[in-house]
């Protein structure tokens, strides 16, 4: 899947969106989970849990 | 750190890894045998059984486990049966639209759960359609670009590629993802595996 438009993600979110990603991803029935964010590489690997 | 500790992070670390594998083996299992269930046990006609066989031997999965997977969707398996797809949109904070497919055998007890993920992590399930709009299906084939040049992907271009782009991130070294309507990826991929750089 890949989104049309993109959302940058202020870094105040960054966190919890990618928290919500990772918790979606770990459910046992989930397959896939696709989302259009765009945060920038060094905000990312800042900020991505650990 | 003394030696027992630093096993003892060790196994921690390795029994979460394992667990993690066992979890995305279990995921790719339920795939082949939906996907062999739904279209027959031969990947050669059944493209979601060809794509699912694939994820499964790039996430090294034993051979074993994808020929049981299909044995077990195709034989009328009755845990096999009860799967079925379900599609879940939301949205994260900050306005991200999010997609979510799953396999399950339960479409209450998984919705239930994808809501309180999204509700514990700041945001919420939408109706269904509310950001479905936004994506579109796509095929991506990963071409190793030690191995081949751009002129290579003169293939992938030729078999119905909308995009090429090299991405220093993916892979061993460095990858060119190439994006193309879905039904092209099987064969450009085949085409780009047949005509390696030498």
């Amino acid at each position: 899947m890949r989104p049309q438009t993109k959302v940058e993600v202020e870094e105040g979110h960054v966190g919890r969106v990618l928290r919500l990603i990772e918790d979606l991803e770990d459910q046992d029935d989930v397959s896939a989970v696709h989302a259009n964010f765009d945060i920038d590489a060094a905000t990312l690997e800042r900020l991505a849990p650990a | 750190m003394s030696g027992h500790s630093k096993w003892s992070s060790i196994k921690h670390k390795k029994g979460a890894a394992d667990a993690k594998r066992g979890q995305l083996f279990t995921k790719l299992a339920r795939a082949i045998q939906v996907a062999a269930r739904d279209g027959g046990p031969d990947p050669a006609g059944n493209a979601a059984l060809a794509t699912a066989v694939q994820k499964a031997r790039d996430a090294s999965m034993p051979k074993d486990n994808i020929e049981r997977a299909i044995a077990k969707g195709a034989g009328n398996d009755a845990d096999a049966a009860a799967w079925e797809t379900a599609v879940y949109e939301g949205y994260a904070p900050g306005g991200v639209a999010v997609l979510v497919e799953a396999l399950t055998d339960n479409r209450n007890r998984t919705g239930s759960e994808v809501r309180h993920l999204f509700g514990r992590n700041g945001g919420n399930l939408g109706e269904p359609g509310s950001v479905a709009w936004n994506f579109d299906k796509k095929g991506v084939v990963v071409v190793d670009s030690e191995r081949h040049d751009e002129d290579d992907l003169i293939v992938a271009i030729d078999a119905g590629a909308e995009d090429l782009t090299r991405d220093e991130n993916v892979g061993r070294s460095s990858a060119s993802p190439a994006t193309c309507r879905r039904s092209a990826t099987r064969s450009r991929r085949r085409k780009s595996i047949s005509s390696p750089r030498t």
